[in-house]
């Protein structure tokens, strides 16, 4: 037992150590590839280009489930975007609510009956597509419940433009998001496949009018946490993927396709969350597989507002979502794995997401379970224990403050001294508690997997139009089908 | 065991030391970033009066004057970075009174010094600067960073410079001619750069489209979006059938659009063209066109292979009067399931909300069924010939 115990532990120090290294080796390289973005950021001409012929023609497709509280106000904002050519379908995914119903009576829409829908990808049958010549961009599809995935597909059977953008019927994009991630693809189209835009948690912002006015950091504790999180995976951890072409996901609040590639691929995968990352491990084979040249980009300059969960009910019933997600894309593509056929992706981008993201709550269990044996047959002595405790910490913070560092360097959104003073400290409590409850949601997640779960979970809807300053009004509704 | 536990605590010293600094350095940009946009603060109250001066005298006949003061080095970034957002946004006479006023305060002449630093981002900070005062004399340390810079996000930002700034057609086709070097793809950004030019650069346009080179046909096309090369129409067409399908596509997209002056002759060629995205075009576009052979070749395309080129040969056929909706029926009622029925279907039902035979009766035994009958033939042989070729 002590033997098995001692190699045990020495396999985690050596796991730690290689988790330890790949993030600190993705944090170079997001920081070498930053340069080039925030020139390329800052110098561009995005006001004469957002009105230039040249940028090309975009579909935006918003699924909606239940989204009668915020549709509105999402839509107007998506309606005035600094972009020249771009489509906006909304797509009701058989809401329960009144979603479709305020769509049409807001934008005074008729049945266009003059469109045939050639079903490209496979999809639930469109029963109508709605539209007013009075807002020439804007179509509404109704259709059965067939889930978010099977909602993009029947959204992408309808658009009229060669690139599709995935947005969340809750997500605010900035007026010239568009914009900046179409530069990223004009750069360089014939490889671009696909283009990952930021994520920013809106939550304790001021949002007027569909934009957002005054950028501050979340008052409750959860989504506090969430924004440190989402600046580490974002900043810290998507650029450097981007620049070894290894991103294996882009955002499903917000993210840029061409459309032809993602048709070939057969588009979502409908059933099951995680179609945000399927989707990219499709293009990634398949552009592999047919030695076609390619990248799949990331623009962190082209931001999204999202409400993160602010219980811990409504996120725990996230990550367990996404933990489900995660197994069920790395179970399906197995193959992939330590795969020299799919160079990087095949060679570090899987084998990193299974061994250090999905297999990670089964390390830090039984790691757990081993210390508890060393201390239970006196294999170890308190000062050991703290220093490795010391070391966990140490790296994480430090990744933390690279984040934060990234962030002043690059963008600069949070402009208080005391933003900064209180992520700081918030990046250090986040190792008391709200990571270990990552793990233990992720390993939920998994058990709703083994036990074919196939819910969406529980989310909450919340009016944009709200001051830091009292109650929201909010709405729960339950999942999809 | 107690080697291994004085690396980790070496280890533990050394970590905690770069969150120690990189906090420093944090905190200290953070505080520099306020103090920079307290100032640029300040410097816009200061210089309010004379930013208002400014905008009301845009347009008299005289010259623009500098504040009382120089400003100091700060300053002048701000002031500059003002001058440089009114260039953007104004064109003629007031945006030339800006330029030469910046000329008069010395920014050129110091952003020419700056471009020469060994820095790359000085000099990249430089070009943009001195392309946002239309700096014609940076020009040529700007094609010289242009040529230094890795082709990417950097080098569109020289070439946007230079394109603001360029006074002679040359050092615009030069530029073009090194983008397109480095990133030989991303033509349309090219030539939306390119649009950022006072120049009249339709002869280097009309020199690109004429070359056998595919990135600057490529340039010529995207930048022929927004302006006409007399008398391309036959070099479009010859280009219909180039080599690579990119070009291709581009040239079929400009013959096809509405207020080409395509000749109907040539847009039943290109439906049997061997892209499907051309054959789409060309049916579409024959929608417009009201010529004798059309709603036969337009017949015949309903058996095209690609839904878009069925569905638009439906689309115009219906456009095409009684005999395209005559085509249109009979094409519906003797396909069955068969793709060109459905197409038809598809299109009547759009005109005529479920009902395809409203308002009228099938033509089966009349005159011009029998005419449209031997004409349709005509070109399904056609057809039989180009895929056979």
């Amino acid at each position: 037992m002590r033997e098995l115990l001692l190699g045990y532990g020495t396999v985690i120090m050596y796991y730690v150590m290689a988790v330890s290294l790949i993030y600190f080796t993705l944090m170079f390289l997001s920081y070498r590839g930053i340069y080039s973005m925030i020139k390329g950021a800052v110098y561009s001409r995005f006001q004469s280009l957002s009105g230039s012929a040249h940028a090309p023609p975009v579909s935006l497709l918003v699924p909606a489930y239940n989204e009668e509280l915020t549709i509105i106000e999402n839509v107007k904002s998506l309606l005035t975007l600094n972009y020249h050519t771009y489509e906006v379908i909304v797509i009701n995914d058989g809401s329960k609510d009144n979603t479709l119903q305020v769509l049409i009576d807001a934008f005074e829409l008729k049945p266009k009956t003059d469109e045939t829908v050639h079903y490209a990808i496979d999809s639930t049958k469109i029963k109508a597509v709605y539209y007013n010549p009075a807002h020439p961009n804007l179509y509404v599809v109704d259709k059965n419940n067939g889930g978010k995935a099977d909602s993009l597909n029947a959204g992408i059977n309808l658009s009229h433009y060669p690139l599709i953008c995935s947005i969340d019927a809750d997500s605010l994009l900035e007026k010239d998001a568009l914009i900046r991630m179409a530069r990223v693809y004009m750069e360089n189209p014939a490889e671009t496949v696909a283009i990952g835009g930021n994520v920013r948690i809106a939550n304790g912002c001021v949002i007027r009018d569909g934009d957002v006015k005054d950028v501050r950091l979340p008052r409750k504790i959860w989504p506090m946490f969430q924004t440190l999180e989402y600046l580490k995976a974002f900043l810290g951890g998507r650029i450097g993927w981007s620049h070894i072409n290894g991103l294996i996901i882009v955002s499903g609040a917000f993210g840029m396709f061409r459309k032809d590639y993602v048709v070939k691929v057969g588009g979502y995968r409908e059933g099951y969350p995680g179609e945000d990352m399927n989707i990219i491990i499709k293009l990634h084979r398949y552009m592999l597989k047919n030695k076609l040249p390619y990248r799949v980009a990331y623009c962190p300059d082209a931001v999204c507002w999202t409400q993160a969960p602010d219980t811990y009910r409504i996120l725990s019933s996230q990550r367990k979502r996404w933990g489900r997600g995660n197994l069920k894309n790395m179970l399906e593509n197995r193959d992939l794995f330590l795969n020299p056929k799919y160079k990087v992706f095949g060679l570090l981008t899987v084998p990193y997401n299974v061994l250090f993201e999905t297999l990670n709550p089964y390390f830090k269990l039984t790691g757990l379970l081993a210390l508890i044996g060393y201390v239970a047959m006196d294999m170890t002595h308190w000062p050991i224990l703290l220093t490795f405790a010391a070391i966990n910490f140490l790296n994480g913070y430090l990744l933390a403050v690279g984040s934060l560092l990234l962030e002043e360097l690059a963008f600069r959104r949070y402009p208080r001294m005391r933003d900064t003073l209180k992520m700081v400290g918030f990046a250090a409590l986040m190792f008391l508690g709200y990571y270990q409850l990552g793990v233990l949601w992720r390993l939920q997640g998994h058990i709703e997997f083994l036990r074919k779960n196939n819910s969406w979970g529980v989310m909450t809807r919340q009016s944009w139009n709200q001051e830091p300053i009292g109650k929201p009004s909010t709405v729960t509704t339950g999942g999809e089908a | 065991m107690y080697s291994n536990l004085q690396i980790a605590h070496y280890y533990i010293v050394a970590v905690t030391a770069l969150i120690a600094a990189g906090l420093a350095v944090l905190f200290t940009l953070k505080y520099s970033n306020i103090r920079k946009r307290k100032l640029a603060e300040q410097v816009s109250a200061k210089y309010e009066d004379w930013f208002t001066y400014l905008l009301a005298n845009l347009d008299g006949d005289g010259k623009l004057h500098p504040p009382p003061e120089p400003p100091s080095a700060a300053e002048s970034g701000v002031l500059l970075d003002r001058l440089i957002f009114w260039i953007d946004r104004l064109k003629g006479k007031q945006q030339a009174k800006l330029i030469s006023l910046c000329e008069e305060m010395g920014f050129v002449d110091r952003q020419l010094a700056r471009i020469e630093s060994p820095f790359e981002w000085v000099r990249l900070d430089a070009a943009y600067r001195l392309g946002g005062m239309r700096a014609h004399r940076g020009v040529p340390a700007m094609l010289k960073l242009l040529e230094a810079v890795k082709p990417g996000p950097l080098s569109f930002i020289v070439a946007r410079a230079i394109a603001k700034s360029a006074a002679r057609p040359g050092e615009l086709r030069e530029m073009a001619l090194k983008l397109l070097a480095g990133k030989p793809d991303s033509y349309e950004l090219a030539a939306d750069i390119l649009q950022e030019s006072e120049l009249d650069y339709a002869p280097m346009l009309a020199e690109f489209l004429a070359s056998e080179d595919e990135g600057k046909i490529l340039l010529a096309l995207a930048a022929m979006k927004q302006r006409t090369i007399e008398g391309s129409a036959d070099r479009l067409y010859e280009l219909t059938v180039f080599k690579r399908k990119e070009v291709r596509l581009q040239a079929a997209k400009l013959l096809t659009q509405p207020g080409s002056d395509v000749s109907p002759e040539r847009l039943e060629a290109l439906l049997f063209h061997r892209d499907g995205e051309v054959r789409a075009m060309a049916a579409e576009a024959l929608g417009r066109v009201d010529a004798s052979g059309t709603v036969a070749a337009l017949r015949v395309a309903l058996n095209d292979e690609e839904w878009h080129v069925r569905y638009h040969s439906a689309k115009s056929l219906a456009r095409q009067g009684e005999a395209g909706l005559a085509a249109l029926r009979l094409a519906a009622a003797e396909g069955e399931d068969g793709p060109a029925a459905e197409a038809a279907r598809a299109v009547l039902r759009e005109r005529f909300g479920g009902d395809p035979s409203a308002g009228e009766e099938a033509e089966k035994g009349s005159e011009s069924a029998k005419r449209f009958a031997a004409s349709a033939a005509f070109f399904e042989r056609k057809t039989e010939l180009a895929n056979e070729n």
